[in-house]
């Protein structure tokens, strides 16, 4: 760049305090790095979520710690609009909601202080979770998540963004004391510290108008607005479907969670333990070595279940189509299904089985007495069973879960639903220990009814320390020594907890992808003979193995696309509310930076003063041109007085001497 | 800054040197081209001066430098414009019906905001164009006055440049080297005192500058034939 050459003062504006590569703007702006931020959703029939306005929404910061400024926000703030800062204890429904009735909000930032104890509950999912869909009503009087605050289920008119990095949280802090803190009545007469969030969301109303909107008509290559919620599914079943296959049964566990922001859905309770128990059974039941001969498992993980049963409804409806390939040459029939399990929400403690027509199944009812388990007959909570239910409302199915009528889950589906709510640390295995349990006993059963045999276990050995490695891959960080086995030698794995949230069906998931080949690599055959070469000819995986030396597995584990059905079906009825309708609006960026926003007053004294000089100086150049003869030339007052008859004398005179002077030329003309 | 900041910081800088091409350039289609070519000109001593301080290695961190060798490169462009134009005065004759050589001091002062509106522009769009935003200076450092400094200073600059390019041009006529001293020392002055605007001090960078922006006024006032009365006289004519 040549800038810092051209002339002193420029560089020296550009370069105060600082190397030459720095900007100016770089001295206005910080940005802050590492923040989450709300985004929109639509279903069928509206929009939730939140939007920034185009250009960013810009607030001054004001930190509500306690009631009082959250009153005094609402009562005395002069300096609008306001972003305002605050912690989980002031992050609910009603605080929200007074925010948003004063009209002088332009942002909220949430932010976590991991030293202060954590809220006693916070759950932004509604009390009644998937409420519009599936198969049974949900209790309002008794919901399933009586912590649910509903945030999440709600058009929110500001931009929302989450901040845990604790040295930019004192940044704010900071800033909100020097510039905004004192003298809070006078706010308005200075430059005040703000924040710009910038969160755009392009599409608008509900799923239909956006899918619309981006059909090509008038225009060949329109702009993308939203796209439908959805990954894939992962099925493993105990064997390859065959003629000799007379019935399924079939265990499932979700895939997904969700929270209020992106980039983090851990789903420890609500996901987590279900899926791990899920793994963790069939791994039981893969290393007892079953015959299997009428009945068949079929273990399933379904993706998108928070938003209205996508996965589930996407394999029924499947099913239903004779469209379900996924499980080797033998197509899946939705009448082969005899019995679903579903993992649900687990923990340490008392286990509940939600069963639907459980009386004449031999693995419910066998499960009943081995888990020590309470059942609530004909309860239905809201899990992938209610798709199956809803297509037949026969089909004997039950969740194993760790909850009764009520979550035990304080945080269901938030960004606070992660190890420390499950009590999970690494060295501490209670957790584990109780996943065990249900996973053993549940393998031992369908040991018993695939084999048709009586006898149980025959010590396949405690894999209390596998599943704990497990749980740790997903609540602690996905860099982990079971991820890394499932993987392909030397690939890298994201240093974080992965977000299990379902995203957009353009774009795979990684939790699906190393679920998946950690389910292979946990169920699968070793081919010790191939090397990798080899093992890709024969359609095998190549992964680093336990000893990270690099295995061949071939496993049954294979996916299906979990899109709803509703954006299959041609002309589906976006409102008749059967199929999910979810689908996620597409943005450009999601950022935040800090500055300081000058003064109303300030910027019209800028304006103001410009505009002066500018029009004085427009006069005056005027009137200086308009009088640049008297100004600049040394006539007398007699001879601009010329009279029409001096100055012909003077210009015979001037055509007698050939003496021109300019002066004299001029005067004759403006004579 | 925010758009307000934006255009009242333009209008400051730039309103003054459109208000003078308008009444006093725009008139005649030789004097716009002529300004362009000084623009040009300064341009092309921006570029020299760039690739010293490119080539200069261990002083790319010394501002001082650069500024100095880039006031020098500005004022020998300054002589080389002189130059082709006395040059080129003849053949400017004929392409036009103004008389080029009559008047020699619309020209020189032509340059001078030639001059003076290119390195106006490269002093503050570079910060006009970074700064559109909602934000303005003060959150790490910088005080909130910048932007209005540097609106103020590059206007000084420009009136500057045009008021050196009429002296320095009348001077070389006359052979006065007590005016081409003037011009050339005062440029290096006015420019190294924008070095304290690194300490924040835009005070005494401001006020020097525009002290010396009143006596080059007065020099070229004068120097076009101008007197004290007559200004008096303009007022009283009306």
């Amino acid at each position: 760049m040549a800038a810092p050459i051209s002339r002193g003062c420029i560089l020296l504006f550009i370069l105060i305090n600082a190397a030459c590569t720095e900007r100016i703007k770089d001295m206005i702006y910080k940005p802050l790095e590492g923040v989450a931020a709300c985004f929109r959703r639509h279903n069928g029939t509206n929009q939730f979520g939140c939007s920034s306005s185009r250009s960013g929404s810009v607030g001054v910061i004001h930190i509500i710690e306690d009631e009082a400024e959250l009153v005094w926000l609402e009562k005395n703030g002069n300096a609008g609009p306001y972003t305002a800062v605050v912690p989980f204890s002031m992050f609910t429904r009603d605080t929200l909601i007074r925010l948003r009735n004063t009209e002088n909000i332009n942002g909220i930032l949430l932010t976590y202080n991991s030293s202060i104890e954590r809220p006693s509950h916070y759950s932004p999912d509604d009390t009644c979770p998937n409420r519009y869909a599936g198969f049974k009503q949900c209790d309002t009087e008794k919901p399933w998540n009586p912590w649910g605050s509903a945030l999440l289920m709600e058009d929110w008119p500001f931009p929302m963004f989450y901040l845990k990095n604790q040295s930019q949280l004192n940044d704010v802090k900071t800033c909100f004391t020097t510039f905004n803190a004192h003298d809070r009545d006078s706010q308005s007469q200075r430059s005040l510290c703000a924040l710009e969030m910038k969160s755009f969301m392009f599409s608008a109303v509900d799923s239909e108008t956006c899918i619309r909107r981006s059909i090509p008509r008038l225009n060949f290559n329109p702009p993308l607005y939203c796209d439908p919620l959805g990954d894939r599914n992962i099925y493993w079943p105990l064997a390859a479907l065959d003629n000799q296959t007379e019935s399924v049964i079939l265990v499932t566990a979700r895939l997904d969670a969700s929270t209020l922001f992106d980039t983090l859905a851990p789903g420890a309770n609500s996901a987590i333990t279900g899926l791990v128990t899920l793994i963790a059974t069939a791994h039981y039941l893969h290393n007892m070595n079953p015959t299997v001969g009428k009945t068949n498992v079929v273990f399933s993980l379904f993706n998108g279940e928070a938003f209205d049963y996508i996965g589930s409804s996407r394999f029924v409806f499947d099913l239903k189509n004779g469209s379900f390939h996924s499980l080797g040459e033998k197509t899946l029939m939705f009448d082969q299904i005899r019995t679903v399990v579903e993992l649900g929400q687990l923990g340490e403690g008392d286990i509940y089985l939600h069963s639907s027509n459980y009386e004449n199944d031999s693995l419910i009812t066998a499960l009943i007495p081995k888990l020590s388990a309470k059942v609530l007959k004909d309860s239905v909570p809201p899990a992938s069973i209610q798709s199956f239910l809803a297509e037949s409302s026969t089909i004997s199915a039950t969740v194993i879960a760790s909850h009764g009528v009520n979550f035990t889950n304080k945080y269901y589906h938030s960004i606070l639903d992660d190890a420390e709510s499950v009590n999970f640390t690494s060295s501490e295995s209670g957790l584990a220990k109780s996943l065990d349990k249900i996973a053993l006993e549940l393998a031992n059963q369908l040991f018993i009814i695939v084999t048709g045999t009586n006898t149980s276990s025959n010590g396949s050995g405690n894999i209390e320390n596998l599943i704990s490695k497990m749980l740790s891959c997903y609540l602690e960080s996905a860099n982990c020594s079971l991820f890394k086995s499932a993987s392909a030698p030397g690939h890298q794995l994201p240093d974080q907890v992965l977000p299990l949230y379902v995203g957009v069906n353009r774009s795979l998931n990684y939790v699906t992808t190393y679920t998946g080949q950690l389910l292979a690599l946990l169920t699968g055959t070793t081919l010790a003979e191939y090397n990798s070469s080899m093992c890709y000819e024969n359609q095998s995986l190549w992964m680093a193995g336990l000893n990270f030396q690099g295995t061949c597995i071939r496993s049954a584990v294979n996916y299906s696309f979990a899109t709803s059905p509703a954006f299959l079906i041609d002309g589906y009825d976006m409102k008749s509310g059967y199929y999910s309708t979810w689908t996620e609006s597409v943005w450009q960026v999601l950022s935040m930076k800090m500055f300081l926003k000058p003064s109303v007053a300030a910027e019209r004294l800028n304006v103001i003063l410009g505009s002066l000089v500018a029009i004085a100086s427009f006069i005056i150049v005027w009137f200086i041109q308009f009088r640049a003869d008297l100004l600049f030339n040394q006539i007398e007052r007699a001879t601009s007085k010329l009279s029409v008859q001096e100055c012909t004398q003077l210009e015979t005179k001037r055509r007698l001497l050939i003496i021109t002077s300019c002066n004299e030329k001029k005067l004759c003309t403006l004579a | 800054m925010t758009v307000m900041e934006f255009f009242g910081c333009a209008l400051l800088a730039f309103g003054p040197p459109l208000a003078m091409f308008t009444f006093t350039v725009a008139v005649e289609p030789i004097r716009i081209i002529i300004l362009i070519a000084s623009a040009f000109f300064w341009l092309i001593a921006l570029l020299l001066s760039a690739i010293l301080w490119y080539v200069v290695v261990p002083l790319q961190n010394e501002l001082a430098f650069g500024l100095v060798f880039s006031v020098l490169f500005q004022e020998a462009f300054r002589f080389l414009l002189y130059w082709v134009l006395r040059n080129a005065e003849r053949g400017l004759e004929k392409v036009t019906t103004a008389h080029v050589a009559e008047s020699r001091h619309v020209f020189a002062y032509v340059c001078g905001l030639g001059f003076g509106v290119m390195s106006g522009a490269f002093a503050l769009v570079n910060v006009l164009a970074d700064a559109i935003g909602p934000g303005t200076m003060g959150l790490h450092q910088g005080s909130e006055y910048f932007f209005i400094v540097s609106a103020t200073t590059t206007l000084c600059f420009i009136l500057l440049h045009t008021f050196w390019g009429i002296i320095f041009f009348a001077a070389l006529d006359r052979r006065s080297k007590a005016h081409l001293a003037w011009v050339v020392g005062s440029h290096l002055f006015a420019s190294c005192m924008t070095l304290l605007n690194r300490y924040e001090i835009y005070a005494v960078s401001l006020i020097s500058a525009y002290s010396v922006l009143v006596a080059t006024v007065v020099i070229a006032f004068r120097i076009v034939g101008g007197k004290a009365e007559n200004i008096s006289r303009c007022f009283s004519l009306k």
